[in-house]
């Protein structure tokens, strides 16, 4: 056999056991994070994540499906009329290429969020829309944050929200040898959202209100659960409380929150001026 | 050695002069225009989308490069006859192999370096803060384009037909991001030739959720000793495939 010939098969023999040796080693220490791929349940969008996960960016398929997320939220659901939808078209335009000033902007889609009537039901998909994200990536914790804060209080869907939240513990609880500092946070503050919402099918109010002020204290604690704290505190006359978290929502940066959070600290500085 | 880092030079700068500029180009208006977009459309998320935004673009281009250019590695030089011109020389096939194919993963990594540090420069300027792992998920990037890269070669020269090469690189990469499912099926399955052929898949084709880690990014805890295992395994299959390669080539006529 030529010498040539022989060092191949040397090194092939080398390279093949090295390939198994990681192999043996990954069944060992590599435990895959992610559950088995199911159909998303927003039927439209099945074929971008299945894509997402066959192209190994679950994260990104993830990233997308929040962006639709807001998208959904922050649309009407009642059709517009022509002249109505050329407005809030062009307002959302102006404002993402920064030509009109952020405060002006206050019919632009993304604010529909707040808008009290939609408060109270609607947007059936929501809970579907939710899943979908963290079905791509469990691990998403502010979904299910936000997710379950709108759901409880502005849509008045409670069970919904504890079903997400739910999703959210289970999808912890599957690590639960990993548990680190990292992992505690989101943890715990689902458990403190359960709570919260509890309490408030409860109607024990003032509980309800302790735990919401704890969460939307939290570093990462979403832009929703603090406009539903604020609105809480102003409609209690907790003229003070609610302009410090206004304050704070505008501070964010968060563009959706801008323009709202402009009027309403100008509102609530009134009202302290009054009643000073 | 002198000869292949010869013919590894001479690729570098082929590649760079034909391909990895223009894709840095389309990268860099890419990635500027969807972060402004995203920043003001993803709310309190923009900096992670940002950041999944980046290293999806970087390793998507990169297999782009890496992919097309792997497969027209050889094929071109041979329906050019410009491997003659090599070959005629004191040059053995396995040197022109591995020289070509070290000058075309240089190029490709410079690309994503290049890529890495306008994506870089983006998030920082959104005030995020740099950690080790975004260079560990670079990197781990960088293996799986390395194992794509000899696969695209192996399948040049195993099927003599671009499209068909293409069609099989782009087969195994979707196939090793959905090994682990494929394992999860074996192992579901009652069936005996389901479960064999599950099995062979999901131990012969490279497992590219190991190099996943821009995946695995709020995993809790998930940092381990397999992160440089993933570098050797990623290691040892490129040289695999570099052997089929030689053995291919060993036979090939031109």
């Amino acid at each position: 056999m030529p010498k040539v010939l022989k060092t191949c098969y040397i090194i092939s023999a080398v390279t093949i056991l090295a390939i198994s040796a990681s192999i043996l080693f990954f069944q060992k220490e590599f435990r895959y994070p992610f559950p088995a791929v199911k159909l998303s349940p927003v039927s439209e969008h099945i074929i971008l994540d299945l894509t997402s996960v066959l192209s190994g960016v679950r994260r990104l398929g993830a990233d997308i499906a929040w962006v639709q997320l807001l998208q959904y939220y922050g649309s009407p659901e009642k059709p517009v009329d022509k002249e109505k939808e050329y407005e809030l078209s062009l307002d959302t335009t102006r404002h993402i290429l920064g030509l009109k000033p952020k405060e002006e902007s206050g019919n632009g889609h993304a604010e529909n969020h707040y808008n009290p009537q939609i408060a109270g039901g609607g947007y059936t998909g929501f809970l579907n829309y939710c899943l979908r994200i963290v079905d791509l990536d469990p691990y998403f914790s502010y979904v299910y944050l936000y997710g379950s804060g709108a759901l409880a209080w502005n849509l008045n869907r409670g069970d919904e929200a504890l079903v997400l939240l739910k999703r959210g513990i289970e999808s912890m609880e599957r690590y639960k040898e990993n548990i680190t500092s990292d992992l505690h946070r989101p943890y715990w503050r689902f458990n403190l959202y359960v709570s919260a919402i509890i309490y408030r099918k409860r109607g024990e109010s003032e509980k309800m209100i302790s735990l919401l002020d704890t969460a939307a204290r939290q570093p990462e604690a979403p832009n929703v659960v603090k406009v539903i704290l604020a609105n809480i505190y102003q409609n209690a006359k907790k003229y003070g409380a609610a302009l410090e978290l206004w304050k704070e929502i505008r501070q964010s940066g968060d563009p959706s929150y801008f323009a709202k959070s402009g009027d309403k600290i100008k509102e609530l500085n009134a009202l302290l001026t009054q009643r000073q | 050695m002198k000869k292949l880092i010869s013919v590894a030079y001479y690729t570098f700068v082929e590649n760079i002069r034909n391909k990895i500029f223009y894709v840095i180009l389309l990268f860099g208006i890419v990635i500027t225009t969807a972060s402004l977009l995203m920043a003001a459309i993803s709310g309190q998320q923009n900096l992670r989308v940002l950041l999944d935004f980046g290293l999806g673009s970087i390793e998507f281009f990169a297999l782009l490069t890496v992919g097309f250019a792997a497969v027209t590695l050889i094929l071109e030089e041979i329906q050019s006859k410009t491997i003659y011109l090599v070959l005629t020389r004191p040059v053995s096939r396995s040197t022109y192999l591995c020289g070509r194919f070290i000058g075309l993963l240089l190029a490709v990594f410079c690309g994503m370096a290049v890529m890495a540090m306008i994506h870089l420069l983006i998030l920082f300027l959104n005030e995020w803060h740099f950690t080790l792992r975004y260079l560990l998920a670079l990197g781990l990037s960088g293996e799986k384009i390395m194992v794509v890269g000899a696969l695209a070669l192996f399948f040049s020269l195993f099927s003599s037909s671009a499209v068909s090469s293409i069609s099989f690189t782009v087969f195994f990469w979707i196939l090793g991001h959905f090994s682990q499912e494929i394992n999860f099926l074996a192992n579901r399955s009652k069936g005996v030739a389901t479960k064999v052929v599950g099995k062979m898949i999901y131990y012969a084709v490279p497992n590219m959720q190991y190099f996943n880690l821009k995946d695995f990014w709020d995993v809790p805890n998930f940092l381990g000793r397999w992160v440089a295992v993933s570098f050797i395994y990623g290691i040892f299959y490129t040289a695999f495939c570099m052997l089929l390669c030689l053995w291919l080539m060993r036979y090939k006529e031109f």
